[in-house]
């Protein structure tokens, strides 16, 4: 541990142990102890760790072609592409592949703006797209944006939630409108029900594309394959990445025929599409679909919002989510609560100072989540 | 309700009471509650965070 934090960019805080290997919602280190991966580290292992049907497809793919450059066509490339459009709204049949999340938005605004012809982006307060120079325009956050400044011009940030917000600062100049189903480094946050079919409807009103940032949301993660159909809308374009290859690295930007009329090779990226990731996306995807583990997330978030709303503790402001997308609002700074409960073998990450996130695998087993509860419970119960 | 000293939003507080820390909605201050009565804010104390998504 003590030579890669000689040699790392010092840009990842470490939680004091090495992990080494992985297997469904479980962790061990190098001793040999055993933790719960509450947080699915960083919301990207929806199908577990170390999932059988992800690894047998990169052993297979990797014996018979780990890469070649998208100007060949690709067995592998071919089924996923055909695999997104089929899982996704039928209006967006094509996609640009990538490797992260942050190369998946980066994507979305260049398309949009070229397409539109348009150059304002909004995005929300509170929100996350990611850190590179594109997407960090996007993202709200000061303790990211300011050390970097000047950002992208012509974005402009609304108070999510609020469809006055967003009329204020709409015009016929904005090119799209960047916003996540629900908001999760913000804390787990969650619209009013009617705010992002008025947000669709504003778009529409202005000709500017709607972008769904469903990085986090996507895959089964809060109990549909995506957030915004808790919401019944369809987005013109969107962003995923994390779980999509069951921890493989790979991203994808999701949209209309019609948006992708640049000029070829005006947007590329060498790793995106490569056959070895497309053929872990294929695995990933269809092992959710095979066990259907949008259900599940929705069945097993239940109890554990249900299991955590039934916690007596002052110190908790409110429990809120969507499947197995969770926070816990604390009043108190959340840093210790998430160091007692990897002492108590349970992983969980924060959103801000005071939000407890939890995004388990959905695989996780109800007895893991009361295991989970139980260690939070002892924590921070009241008496 | 409860004015942030950063930006002057309102800040709605249910039962505040001192050391806990809420978070402007409009500015993303983290701010602590210093005395709960009267109510009055000040920066919170910043530590490490994790390294966000």
């Amino acid at each position: 541990m003590r030579t890669e934090d000689d040699h790392n960019s010092r840009q990842y805080p470490k939680r004091g142990m090495q992990i080494v290997r992985g297997m469904g919602a479980r962790l061990w280190d190098s001793e040999g102890n055993v933790y719960l991966d509450m947080g699915a580290s960083i919301g990207v292992m929806n199908v577990g760790h170390s999932n059988h049907y992800v690894t047998a497809a990169i052993r297979r793919q990797s014996e018979q072609l780990m890469y070649v450059y998208s100007l060949f066509h690709n067995d592998q490339r071919e089924q996923l592409l055909e695999k997104l459009a089929e899982i996704t709204p039928g209006p967006l049949t094509r996609s640009f592949l990538c490797s992260s999340g942050t190369e998946a938005v980066e994507a979305a605004i260049k398309f949009a703006r070229g397409h539109t012809k348009k150059k304002w982006i909004i995005g929300a307060k509170r929100g996350f797209h990611g850190k590179t120079y594109g997407s960090l325009s996007a993202t709200w956050g000061k303790n990211y944006r300011e050390p970097f400044e000047p950002l992208v011009p012509d974005f402009e940030h609304v108070v999510y939630g609020d469809i006055d917000s967003l009329n204020e600062h709409i015009c016929d100049d904005v090119a799209a409108v960047l916003l996540e189903p629900i908001q999760g480094e913000a804390g787990v946050r969650l619209p009013p029900d009617d705010y992002l079919r008025q947000v669709r409807e504003v778009c529409d009103e202005h000709a500017s594309l709607l972008i769904m940032d469903e990085v986090q949301t996507g895959f089964g993660r809060t109990g549909k394959m995506w957030g915004f159909e808790h919401y019944s809308i369809e987005p013109d374009i969107m962003c995923v990445a994390k779980s999509m290859a069951g921890g493989f690295p790979m991203g994808a930007m999701i949209a209309r025929d019609e948006i992708f009329n640049l000029p070829p090779a005006s947007h590329s990226t060498t790793f995106g599409g490569n056959p070895l990731a497309c053929a872990a996306a294929l695995a990933a995807i269809k092992y959710i679909v095979d066990r259907d583990l949008c259900e599940r997330a929705a069945e097993m978030g239940d109890h554990l919002l249900t299991r955590l709303r039934e916690i007596d503790s002052k110190m908790i402001r409110e429990v809120r989510g969507k499947g197995l997308m969770v926070g816990v609002e604390l009043k108190r700074k959340v840093k210790p609560i998430i160091m007692g409960l990897a002492e108590r073998g349970v992983l969980a990450i924060s959103s801000g100072s005071t939000v407890l996130r939890f995004l388990p695998p959905l695989v996780v087993e109800r007895e893991q989540i009361d295991f989970a509860v139980d260690a939070l419970g002892e924590l921070i119960a009241d008496g | 309700m409860a004015e942030c000293i950063e930006c002057g939003a309102q800040i709605a507080l249910s039962k505040p009471e001192k050391g806990e820390i809420v978070d402007c909605l409009e500015c993303g201050t983290e701010l602590e509650v210093v005395t709960d009565n009267p109510i009055a804010l000040a920066l919170a104390p910043q530590e490490e965070e994790d390294w966000g998504e």
